[in-house]
């Protein structure tokens, strides 16, 4: 399993570290971080998760992307302890919580779960479940510093069904906050509110985490709320972490092509190496690549994103003509989808431009392209 | 009455709860062996009546059942059960669309008073109106009592249904080019279809067990005539060779409704959102309405009531009952109180295992319990209590615990039903969350589970001890010696034409059973609202 990509491998150069545990052992003050290892689980002959291996730094908050049935559910279930890992060890902080023989139970686990919907009681009010983890004695001063945490200091009294959507997650985070865990586990927390409630919640939730200093995991198909809301994100394919590093690094880098059209917008196009450039349709380009040099004149694949190609009039001297096919207006941008006269492939390139653009289908445009770009090693073709 | 169950076979299956999909643990051996032993115990009748008709001889029993008297049974009880239903059908229906979609005056009172017939036995109702005229008899009079009293079966299913269903495709059909009268039939009525054949299933079914009904009215169905060959004849296999044909019949109307509420699915389109119906204008149809409304609740209420008034009045015989009773109601009390616990405590188990577990064998095992609604309480009494004189040894022979234990089976799919309920209100997901917040499972179990799952209970209960107070046929049977109970001490008096002294047991009977429908009533209303975002 070690083909699991850490992010200091990749060609941002970052000082990751990660694997080798130097933050475990400095790791001295409540919120722990935890680490993942040859994690595996399978429903009857269904394999869900094969070997997974994660590693979240302590007080961090890292996102696990993945499309829907990639088994990121299975992954926090591990995690709390409601299922059990067919093999791996799962550690928080230095204390083993699944390994060989040993399970600790959920309420052992100090893992504080917000599960999608919230899952509140609903025979209880508010400040009850806020104060359902907490002794008799803990719970009249810590209930209303988590109701004022979470802003809703005078809801303390109603019950989960007079709340709306938005309210109940973060009665759900106070409840999951209240037991002063050492890693939150957020559960697709935002999937069922309304769109524009949900730009408001997350911006809530992630200054709630902050203020709480908490390690947060947090599980999403969403890839806007995976790179604006964490530190770091995992992408969950096919089992195992496809890629694990930063937004600005998972966009501008991925691992593969699959990793890149999976998260953002792209355009991929066949090129050959020539040194430290890439011969392609749009001109020679800086080429950028992750791991060993590549040889010369090799085929590789081209990611070009949407916002790296320039337009510019018709009548420009520089330049590859084209015609716009298609046009996504979006308000503060437009993607618009542009043939190029002399590619052969009847591929569109997207294209991002400013949103005030007056073009519209049809009209003639010359495009060209801001390197440098990324390559991979071309695959044989399918 | 037999059973009283608002939503026993009705489309509703409380809305999707709110949980973390169940994940399979390692089998859950002990809910498994629980629940094999109350399925045996379930179908232990249906094993008794088939081993007598084994003892009794094959050619015999084929012999018994070839011949003139059960065509003529076959003959009353088919017609019977055909014109009833549709009656029921057509009344519970109307009355459904009108309470909940019109702007009928007094909407609330009458969606009590239309359904409150339904606590009056119908043995109960069939002396009150055969007590006042002659006139009442045979298969007029047989259609007139059942349709009055068990049409509320299909009403409460039918207004649930169109409370529940989304009044925006009344709208859309409208908008489509279909006219009042064709969304009338296509949309509306095609929304509350499968809970207008559940229903008739249940009036069926009813029908096919009733007993004291008919033997009031003189009118000779397979149950009386089982009745008599039993209790009367003492001929045991003419009994079990008609109990035979009738469990047979039942079965046909179990898988008729199967069939005929074919795959269509109910369903809203859309989230939990969900607009309050405008109501229908009545216009000028207002009054009539009205007077409709009027005459059903007189004829189904009014009419039992008023003739067990009167008959306590013109008797005045009260000071001779008064012991007798007290007697009889307590033990009434007692045996519907502990068969009420064992159903639901029989119905726990399997129908944990149904929802909290997926796999097919688990749902198939909760679908065989359902076997049990084609045994008439007779058949079941019969067969109990043959097998345990016979074969046991006379070992609970004539015993209440023999008879809690006919009550348990008999009511058990109504305890089922109020069970599953209630289980369906506590998904696994709460109490995973109360165990992550650092609570064990005991403590979980008595803070989460526990409340969530016990108006359910509750609601179990009521439905089978309603039942049970009601409940005659199997009583009759069973009833220890020297013990009454409400129904088989009205029965005796009611028998002896003693009318002043039987009306005030049918009253008894009444205020018990009335208690229980009102926690009942609470109880299924709030289900749909339960655990949804509000707005």
């Amino acid at each position: 399993m070690s083909n699991i990509p850490s992010p200091d491998e990749t060609l941002s150069g970052r000082s990751g570290g990660e694997n080798n545990s130097s933050e475990l052992t400095e790791d001295a003050k409540r919120p722990s971080g935890l680490d993942i290892v040859d994690l595996h689980k399978s429903f009857g002959t269904h394999p869900v998760l094969t070997g997974l291996e994660l590693n979240v730094p302590a007080g961090s908050f890292t996102a696990i992307l993945g499309s829907s049935g990639s088994g990121k559910t299975t992954l926090l279930r591990l995690l709390a302890g409601f299922d059990r890992p067919d093999r791996g060890v799962v550690k928080i902080g230095e204390r083993i919580v699944d390994g060989v023989s040993i399970h600790v139970q959920p309420e052992q686990r100090r893992i504080g779960y917000v599960p999608q919907e919230g899952c509140l009681f609903p025979h209880l009010t508010v400040a009850a479940n806020v104060g359902f983890g907490l002794s008799r004695a803990a719970r009249r001063g810590r209930v209303s510093e988590l109701l004022e945490l979470v802003g809703l200091a005078d809801l303390g009294r109603r019950y989960p069904h007079q709340l709306s959507g938005g309210q109940q997650q973060r009665v759900a985070l106070a409840r999951a906050l209240a037991i002063e865990p050492e890693v939150v586990l957020l559960d697709e927390p935002f999937a069922s509110l309304d769109a524009h409630m949900r730009a408001s919640v997350r911006e809530e939730v992630q200054r709630i985490l902050q203020a709480s200093a908490t390690t947060t995991l947090l599980v999403t198909h969403d890839q806007d709320e995976a790179l604006s809301l964490s530190d770091r994100v995992a992408v969950l394919r096919d089992g195992q972490i496809a890629q694990y590093a930063t937004p600005q690094e998972l966009y501008a880098r991925p691992l593969d092509d699959r990793l890149a059209r999976f998260v953002g917008e792209a355009n991929l196009i066949e090129g050959v190496l020539d040194g430290a450039f890439v011969d392609t349709p749009l001109g020679k380009l800086p080429a950028l690549w992750h791991g060993e040099p590549l040889p010369s004149s090799c085929a590789v694949s081209v990611l070009i994103r949407p916002e790296q190609i320039d337009l510019h009039p018709a009548d420009s001297e520089t330049g590859f003509a084209g015609r716009i096919v298609r046009t996504g207006y979006h308000g503060h941008d437009a993607v618009l989808h542009v043939q190029v006269n002399q590619a052969e492939t009847a591929e569109h390139l997207l294209v991002r431009t400013l949103g005030e653009t007056q073009l519209s289908p049809g009209s003639a445009v010359k495009l060209d392209v801001r390197g440098p770009v990324l390559v991979w090693l071309a695959r044989p073709s399918h | 009455m037999g059973t009283p169950a608002p939503t026993i076979l009705a489309p509703a299956a409380p809305s999707r709860p709110v949980s973390v999909s169940p994940r399979r643990a390692p089998r859950p051996w002990l809910l498994i062996g629980l629940s094999t032993a109350v399925a045996l115990v379930l179908v232990a009748p249906l094993t008794f009546l088939l081993f007598e008709a084994h003892g009794a001889g094959t050619s015999t029993i084929l012999h018994l059942i070839f011949r003139g008297l059960t065509v003529s049974l076959l003959w009353n009880t088919v017609r019977l059960t055909f014109v009833v239903t549709a009656l029921c059908a057509v009344i519970g229906t109307a009355a459904a669309w009108f309470v909940e979609r019109t702007d009928l005056p007094g909407r609330r009172i009458w969606a009590v008073l239309v359904v409150v017939p339904l606590a009056i036995p119908d043995f109960v109702v069939s002396f009150g109106w055969a007590s006042l005229s002659t006139r009442v008899t045979g298969f007029q009079g047989a259609v007139l009592v059942m349709t009055l009293a068990i049409y509320p079966l299909v009403y409460l299913p039918v207004a649930a249904s169109f409370r529940n269903s989304d009044p925006g495709q009344e709208e859309l059909a409208r908008s489509l080019g279909a006219g009042r009268l064709q969304t009338f039939w296509r949309v509306t009525l095609g929304q509350a279809r499968v809970a207008i054949l559940g229903g008739c299933l249940l009036v069926a079914l009813v029908l096919l067990a009733e007993y004291g009904a008919f033997e009031i009215l003189g009118y000779q169905t397979f149950t009386t005539e089982i009745f008599t060959e039993f209790n009367v004849s003492f001929n045991v296999p003419t009994a079990s060779a008609l109990s035979l044909v009738l469990v047979l019949l039942s079965l046909v109307v179990l898988s008729g409704e199967g069939v005929a509420r074919g795959r269509g699915r109910l369903s809203r389109s859309g989230p939990l959102a969900q607009r309050a119906a405008r109501p229908h204008r009545l216009g000028r149809a207002r009054l009539p309405a009205l007077v409709g409304f009027a005459v059903l609740v007189g004829l189904a209420l009014g009419v039992p009531i008023g003739s067990s008034v009167y008959w306590i009045l013109r008797g005045g015989h009260a000071f001779l009952t008064g012991v007798s009773l007290l007697d009889a109601t307590w033990h009434t009390a007692l045996y519907s109180a502990i068969a009420a616990a064992s159903s639901t405590a029989m119905a726990l188990p399997v129908a944990l295992l149904a929802i909290r577990h997926s796999g097919r064998s688990y749902l198939l095992l909760e679908r065989s319990t359902y076997l049990v609604l084609a045994m008439p309480g007779l058949v079941i009494a019969l067969a109990l209590s043959y097998f345990s004189e016979r074969y046991a040894d006379g070992f609970l022979y004539q015993s209440a615990p023999l008879l809690v234990i006919a009550y348990a089976i008999l009511f058990f799919p109504l305890a089922l039903v109020g069970v599953r309920a209630s289980i369906a209100q506590a998904p696994v997901g709460f109490e995973e969350v109360g165990r992550s917040l650092g609570r064990g499972r005991f403590s979980v179990l008595l803070r989460v589970t526990l409340p969530l799952v016990s108006p359910g209970l509750a609601a179990a209960f009521c439905l089978v001890f309603l039942s049970a107070v009601t409940e005659l046929t199997a009583t009759l049977i069973l009833i220890p010696t020297g013990v009454q109970t409400l129904s088989t001490q009205f029965w005796a008096y009611q028998q002896n034409l003693s009318y002043g002294q039987a009306a005030p047991f049918a009253l008894a009977i009444i205020a018990i059973a009335a208690l229980p429908s009102v926690v009942l009533g609470r109880f299924f209303d709030r289900l749909p609202s339960r655990g949804r975002p509000a707005r």
